[in-house]
């Protein structure tokens, strides 16, 4: 079956072909939506899970979303409005005098292979930019990481800041080694995970 | 000394770095350090530093191959270099685990208990730092309050945290109420040293870049260091990852050089690996030791002291996989001579967390470890052939009089160790005994009032609370 190429395509790591596959399939007459859930998402899916029970490592991972990311370029233009809008925005950074970025960055790799739109701010972001990011990219959820104990309280001046722009529609998710579901609760988060793949639950829970 | 094979290897490593260094150059995120770099003859582009291979070893063969730091009582001073191997404390855990694996917040209480155990270990010279974070002081004023409970409850020589310009101020102005300001004076008896870390992969940030220029000028001691972690922050083979690491703290070793020339500093790596199942840093793992290694291996050829390692493990409690990573670890440090081994004791899971048990256990490992490395006597007396002689076929050493006589100092006396016959909480019970018998020993330090006094001024004049101070005063 030629979704199937897609879906291996992807399991595969096929960065290189994965985008002529799908121009193949689309000028073969099958639907951009099928090829999206039943290749792309059906793949991360499994990928995903293969994962979580430790039978891929984090890097091969990456590769998987990778190609992932690579096939939804193609599709996208093609994807009616009820596939597009399923697509969730997510902006996510560090927050201001924390310069790790390691977890954040796998967390939004990771949102990316879950077929969201990340837009990351970096490191260092004050309230002010997260405002500003916010402002621009219009996203459903804002992702904030901190490592240190000492700018956590960083992550309650952006929620905020925010509530003080007028933006508590957007969701805020937060992470990062010493925060906890409480200190979520207590800055009036929406949601935290305690790492990347628990963090594409939350997003696709957050955002539906 | 090294064989041609390990030489070999060495000059591999050093010429990959120099390519580094050439090609891709590091990043100095401060304008001060750029100009710095800049009027030294350093080619900048924007605000990357690329150092040719004669310039590097210019200035890197300006730092002193050892020094020494001083401590509050000088039967503590120490020389950091050579083959001197000196744990320090642990750094920067802002949780505590208890036995069972519970996790909870540290307080500055848990700061000035690990103080006085550290203290009351005579294995250890070295006291202070951020040996855990205290969740309960605000954060800008944790600086001077850990330097003033530090300061206030030993007397060895203490590390500081780090932090930017602004931060250090207060800390320097109380550092100078203790030992005055007479800065030459201060650069001839280094008194403090700190964490310099680079924020691989090829880059320093302000703050650090900061820290580093603050005590360059004071003469005081740093150590800057790289903790590249194969896989996410720097390359995942090995040979990369220590390559990249090397780099890094030989640019940032060039910059100390140009602020002060012959000021000590030392050659640092926490650099590891990650677990590839979920990119959590990997500290007491194979390749983390190899990482340091090789580290005291780069240093000693470029003829710096150096810093490393620890009774580093990822654990999630004081369990068996903190003392199978801790021991591997700390005896790699330590058989290849790794100068300066801050989290020493105490540290776990990545370092994010500490634990009093495992403080307790990793004292046991260092003696033990030691104790191994004692210079192993071969004469007369150790041989006893006479005793063999007379104890002669089937006989019994246990009541010949030459073991009550050399029982003690031959054979390591554990304090942790359960052996014979023992219930099998004998262990907890060693460990909670052993404690015990620390904090019994521990004896505050005598300190000047006047001085105190001022250095509560300062604190007060920066905004810090009293109840903070009075705090610290009551533990
Ligand atoms: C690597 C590291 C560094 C590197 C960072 C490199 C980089 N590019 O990120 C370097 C060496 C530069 C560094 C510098 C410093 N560090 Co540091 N660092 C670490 C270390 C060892 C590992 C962090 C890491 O990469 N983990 C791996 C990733 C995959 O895990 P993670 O970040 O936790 O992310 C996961 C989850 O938390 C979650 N998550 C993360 N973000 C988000 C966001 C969202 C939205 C969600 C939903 C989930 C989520 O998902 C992720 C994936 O599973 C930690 C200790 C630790 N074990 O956490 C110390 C640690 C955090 N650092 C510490 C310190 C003190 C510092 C320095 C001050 C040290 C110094 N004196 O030089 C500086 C400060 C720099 C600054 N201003 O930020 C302390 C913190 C103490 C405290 N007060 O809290 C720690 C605990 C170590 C220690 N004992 O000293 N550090």
């Amino acid at each position: 079956m030629a979704i199937n190429d897609v879906y291996r395509a992807v399991l595969d790591f096929e960065e290189d072909s994965i985008a002529a596959l799908i121009e193949k399939e689309l000028a073969e007459g099958v639907e951009p939506g099928q090829l999206l859930q039943e290749g792309l998402i059906a793949a991360m899916d499994a990928v995903g899970k293969a994962f979580s029970e430790g039978e891929i490592f984090v890097p091969e991972m990456l590769m998987a979303a990778q190609t992932m990311k690579l096939g939804l370029d193609v599709l996208n233009p093609r994807l009616g409005d009820k596939d597009a809008q399923s697509r969730g925005v997510i902006v996510i950074g560090t927050v201001k005098g924390d310069l790790h970025d390691i977890g954040k960055n796998l967390v939004g790799m990771m949102l990316e292979g879950g077929g969201f739109e990340v837009h990351d701010l970096g490191i260092d972001v004050s309230p002010e930019a997260f405002v500003e990011g916010v402002k621009k990219y219009q996203p459903v959820i804002l992702g904030l990481s901190a490592l240190l104990t000492t700018t956590m309280p960083v992550m309650e001046e952006t929620v905020k800041a925010l509530k003080a722009a007028g933006l508590e529609q957007v969701k805020i998710m937060i992470g990062g080694a010493p925060v906890t579901r409480d200190f979520a609760e207590k800055i009036g988060a929406d949601g935290f995970s305690a790492d990347a793949p628990a963090a594409v639950e939350l997003a696709r829970s957050l955002s539906r | 000394m090294l064989n041609a094979k390990e030489n070999g290897k060495l000059e591999q490593l050093h010429k990959a770095s120099m390519e580094i260094l050439g090609k891709s150059g590091i990043k100095f995120l401060l304008p001060r350090a750029v100009e710095i770099l800049k009027s030294n003859g350093i080619r900048i582009e924007s605000d990357v530093a690329y150092l040719t291979e004669e310039q590097l070893l210019y200035w890197v063969r300006k730092a002193p191959s050892e020094f020494k730091l001083y401590a509050e009582n000088s039967e503590y001073d120490i020389v950091i270099g050579g083959d001197n191997v000196e744990p320090a404390p642990t750094f920067g855990a802002y949780q505590i685990i208890d036995y069972a694996g519970n996790a909870r917040p540290a307080l500055m209480e848990d700061f000035i208990n690990f103080v006085k155990l550290y203290e009351a270990n005579p294995t250890f010279k070295v006291n202070g730092g951020c040996c855990v974070q205290p969740s309960d002081v605000p954060a800008e004023h944790g600086i001077m309050l850990m330097y003033y409970a530090a300061y206030t409850h030993s007397n060895k020589c203490l590390i500081t945290n780090s932090g930017s310009a602004e931060d250090l101020s207060p800390l320097f102005e109380m550092a100078k109420a203790a030992y005055g300001d007479d800065m030459e004076k201060w650069a001839a008896y280094p008194r403090i040293t700190t964490i310099v870390n680079a924020n691989s992969p090829l880059q320093f940030d302000p703050r650090m870049l900061e820290t580093l220029i603050t005590f360059c000028q004071a003469g005081q001691p740093i150590n800057v260091d790289s903790g590249a972690m194969a896989g996410s922050s720097g390359p995942v083979t090995y040979a990369g990852n220590i390559a990249l690491a090397n780099a890094e703290v030989l640019a940032g070793i060039a910059l100390t050089q140009m602020i002060r020339p012959g000021t000590p500093v030392m050659y640092g790596s926490t650099a590891s690996g990650i677990d590839m199942k979920n990119a959590a840093v990997a500290i007491g793992a194979p390749g983390a030791a190899i990482c340091f290694k090789y580290a005291t291996l780069l240093a000693k050829y470029y003829n710096l002291p150096c810093r490393g390692g620890g009774a580093l493990s990822d654990a999630k409690k004081p369990d068996l996989q903190a003392g199978f990573e801790s021991m591997m670890i700390y005896k790699t440090c330590a058989d290849n001579k790794m100068n300066f081994i801050i989290h020493a004791a105490g540290v776990l899971d990545g370092f994010a967390s500490a634990s009093y048990e495992k403080l307790i256990m990793d004292f046991e490992i260092i003696d033990f470890v030691n104790r191994v490395n004692r210079e192993f006597e071969i004469s007369d007396k150790t041989l006893a052939l006479d005793v063999i002689e007379e104890v002669g076929h089937g006989g019994n050493y246990l009541a010949n009089r030459h073991t009550p006589k050399h029982g003690r100092s031959e054979q390591f006396i554990a304090k942790l160790s359960v052996r014979g016959n023992a219930a099998p909480d004998q262990l907890e019970k060693n460990i909670q005994k052993r404690m015990a018998q620390l904090y019994a020993a521990y004896q505050k330090s005598v300190r000047d009032e006047a001085v105190l006094e001022k250095m509560r001024g300062i604190m007060l004049a920066n905004g810090v609370a009293e109840g903070h101070i009075a705090r610290i005063n009551s533990l």
